[in-house]
Order: C-alpha cells, then structure tokens, then sequence
C-alpha cells in the first residue's frame, strides 16, 4: 500500500517545516538575522496509464492516463533578505546596513565570513570588531585620542581628535554584494560564507549603485515576524495531523484485509 | 460461483488507489502550486454467457481509467521574496532542462544563479518569451516584475519579458515531479496573463475535503470486506447443505 510511504514522506516534509519555523522563533532577537522558510516540491510520479497512450486500433488515445504521485519532498530551505527594521541603539560602534550587501569580517583562518549584523566593538588595539572579535575588514583603527566617531551614509568613518576642530578621516567601512545572497552558507555567529551558489563578493563603496548606505548608531533587526511564524506552526502541526490520519487509516484497511475469514 | 468475489476485488483495488491518490494530496497540501487529483473510475461491463436468467449475465466491476487533475487556482500567499511569482489563471513558467528540453511550472519560487541567471529552486533556467535566459548584473539592484512580466532592475530600464505558455488540452500535461509538467504538444504564448511579484501559489488541496474522501475510501473498503465475508460463509453453507447424505 502506498499511502503508507506516501504519508511518511508527508509527515518527515511537516517536521522539518516545524524545525525552521522553531529557529526561526528562537532567532526572533537575533541581529541581522533573515528568516527561512521551506520549499515543498512533489515526489516523481509513476505512469500506470501512459497520457497519450493508444487506447483502440482506431487510433483513440488515453485523454488524462492514470500518474500516481509518491509524495513530497522538501526542495530547499532559502532565506528571505527582506529587509529588517532599523532600531535606534545611540551606541557608537552600531552599524546597520539599509539595502543591498553584508559587511566583510575577516574570521581567526584568515577567510572572510559576510554579516549584517552590525553591533561592532573595538579590540584591546582599538580595532573596529566583531562581538567575537573578529576584525571588520578594512580594518579601522580608532585611535584611543578619539572623542567622538562618526560615519556617514558612504562609510567615511571620521574621528573627533581632543583639542582638534576639524575631524580626522581614519577609513571607510565596506560593503560586499552577492547575485545570489540566498546562496550563501551560514555558519553561525551570524557570519554567512561565500559558496559556489552565492557566486563571486563583489565588496564596493556603501551608497554607490548596486550597494546599501550605512545607518550609523542603528542596528537591524531580525525579519521575523511571530504573527505569521505562529500561524504557519499551526498550519504545519495540522498537516503533520492529517499525514498521520492517512497512516491510520491504510493500516485500517489493511487490517479489514487480514481478519477476512 | 466466485463472480461476486472479483467484482468485489475490484471494488477494493480501485479503493486502495483512490487512497493513494488521496494521501498524495494531503503530502502535498504545503507545496506551492500542487494541483489535487482524483481517479475517475467507469463501469467495466462483462457479460456471462452460461447463466440462465438473462438479467444476471451482466456483471459490472469497477475501472480506474485516468487520474483528473483540478487545475483551479490556489490562494496567493505573500512571502516578501521580490523573485517570487505567482500567475492567475491556466498559464505556466517555461524552465529548460539539463538535457535541452522545455518544462512548465506553475511554482515561481525563483532565485538567482551565481552567474546572475534567473533559475528555479533546482537551479534550472528560467526562460524569457523568445525562449532565452534571463540574466541579471550584479549591481543591478532592485528587481521590478510587473504584471505582464516586464523586468525592470533599477540600474538598467527593462532587460526581458518572462515567457508565459498556456496549453488548449490541460490534461494532456503530464507531472513529472519537482512542480514540474512535461507535455508531448507545444505550448501556445499566453497573451492575457497576470503576474504578481512578491506571492506564491500555494496548493490547491482543500484538506478538509480529503479528510472526507479518506473516510469515505476506508468506510466502502470495510463495507466490501463485509460482503465478501458474507458471501464466503454463504458458499460454505451451500457446501455443507448440498453434501449432506438425508
């Protein structure tokens, strides 16, 4: 009997939504953070009357034939770079980016890893870095005179020196862009890695074509939003149901089989 | 003697494959633009010659001939995503496969290759109305859809149509899995269409109403188990009264 497999593969396909939508609801907080959702596609079907098929001499063909399906698979689970909101934190070393790109974070291997999670720190050195320190690439020393930070929207990264007027330009944070962000792998710690999917980085000036701008003492939020993520664990609870129905119900009628007298 | 068995057999079989189809629908009731099926079954008359009473020479057992699929809209849902696409009415994205060949699909969860092609989720190209990939830049920014398929990025003005076919014979699609259809008869463009940017189709099952086809299919399994014990106690009473020495 098929249905049994049939609903397996329903059920297994249900749990697994239920798995991205929990992360995604445990990631509610997370800076930078893009939701995920699970794509569902069919299993391949088995052809017991060919469409098409000559159904007399005469030369009538099968108008629909007869095509089983042997359930569902999931086809992939993609993250959805919408945009989060941008909350107001007045801590100097926030950093969000509003549009396009990722900023680029040289991690202890000396690859680069890709975040939008913008809540630097400055290292013992007075290094712009990451939460794990983790350098922020270009690298951006602010010296330990500095009174005050700036950053415009480009990325120009201006210090206010003590007993100086003008402002001293000590760099320019960086963006890099992806044609496929959604390829990109996570690894945790809110870095993303370039993969053969994401295609090649293309790191640029922020606020040029193509690249977001910098939104200085902000951070951007993660794009869940627990109204629908609710209601689609709902939804999936009641599918991972109504699978389970499908196996209770062929195992009745098997049952019905095997007590024939 | 044992007619009643097998016309009763095929009841059970044509259950089991009702059950199939039915579980099959359910499997797919997250999967975005999943069309319900459901067999049609026909009277498959065979006529007894050897029986005395005319009437009774006529016995109809049951036959599946072909699996219908309802190609009626699913709800819209939308997801955010600027390359998802959902089409109204009875049209279909062209996708080419790896061997050349073309496939239709109704499920526009597209993304972007890592050569800036447009692709569906398994990464085939997705093509444009002349039959031709569509690819994008990498700093081209924002993508526009518009409703009769015009892209437009916010670097370059419109760089392509998205092909949108239609079929005279929907039934004569044929599934062969991963959302995809295949079909023996070239497709015809489809003029008048409406594309929306930003939604998924989502399946067409309605999973109250398998619940009840479930039901149904388990009940009339039961039912003919019943007769076909009845009729089995029925051929051991004959055998027992017939033998017996008076």
């Amino acid at each position: 009997m098929k249905a049994l497999s049939i609903a397996a593969t329903g059920m297994l396909a249900q749990q697994m939504n239920v798995e991205v939508i929990s992360n995604n609801l445990a990631n509610m907080n997370t800076t930078g953070f893009k939701r995920q959702r699970v794509e569902f596609q069919d299993l391949l079907y088995q052809n017991l009357e060919r469409v098409g098929a000559a159904s007399s001499d005469t030369g009538t063909v099968v108008p629909s034939g007869i095509q089983i399906g042997v359930g569902v698979k999931a086809g992939s689970v993609y993250r959805i770079t919408e945009q989060g909101n941008l909350i107001n934190t007045g801590n100097q070393f926030d950093f969000a980016i509003n549009g396009e790109g990722y900023f680029r974070i040289q991690t202890p291997d000396g690859d680069f890893a890709y975040t939008r999670a913008g809540a630097f720190q400055l290292s013992p050195t007075g290094e712009l870095v990451t939460p794990d320190g983790y350098v922020v690439m270009p690298g951006i020393n602010i010296p330990p005179e500095a009174i005050d930070v700036s950053v415009n929207p480009q990325g120009e990264v201006q210090v206010k020196l003590s007993g100086q007027i003008e402002p001293v330009v000590v760099g320019r944070l960086e963006i890099t862009t992806f044609p496929n962000p959604a390829g990109l792998e996570a690894i945790g710690d809110n870095l993303l890695v370039e993969t053969p999917a994401s295609g090649v980085a293309n790191t640029g000036v922020p606020g040029t074509p193509g690249y977001g701008t910098i939104v200085h003492g902000f951070l951007e939020t993660s794009n869940v939003n627990p109204v629908s993520e609710i209601t689609s664990l709902i939804a999936a609870q009641r599918a991972y149901e109504m699978n389970s129905k499908v196996i209770s119900t062929a195992d009745e009628m098997l049952s019905v089989t095997s007590n024939l007298r | 003697m044992d007619t009643t068995l097998y016309v009763g057999l095929s009841h059970q079989m044509a259950m089991r494959r009702s059950l199939d189809i039915v579980s099959n629908n359910i499997a797919n009731m997250n999967t975005a633009a999943f069309k319900r099926e459901a067999v049609m079954f026909r009277e498959y008359v065979v006529t007894m010659p050897e029986t005395e009473v005319p009437v009774a020479r006529r016995v109809s057992y049951v036959q599946d001939v072909a699996v219908i699929r309802d190609f009626r809209e699913g709800d819209f849902r939308a997801t955010g995503n600027p390359l998802d696409l959902a089409l109204e009415g009875s049209n279909f994205f062209r996708v080419r496969m790896e061997d050349g060949s073309e496939r239709y699909t109704r499920n526009g969860h597209f993304r972007i290759s890592e050569n800036g092609t447009l692709v569906t989720s398994n990464g085939r190209p997705v093509l444009d109305q002349d039959g031709n990939e569509i690819v994008f830049d990498p700093l081209d920014g924002e993508i526009n859809i518009s409703k009769d398929g015009t892209i437009s990025t916010r670097g370059r003005d419109v760089i392509g149509r998205i092909g949108v076919v239609t079929f005279e014979n929907l039934n004569a699609l044929e599934k062969v899995g991963d959302s995809l259809y295949e079909s023996a008869i070239e497709p015809v463009p489809s003029q008048n269409f409406t594309l929306l940017q930003g939604m998924i189709e989502a399946s067409n099952v309605e999973p109250l109403m398998e619940m009840t086809r479930m039901i149904e299919i388990s009940r009339r399994y039961q039912a003919v188990a019943r007769v076909l014990e009845d009729q089995q106690s029925l051929q051991g009473k004959t055998i027992n009264r017939l033998s017996r020495v008076e």
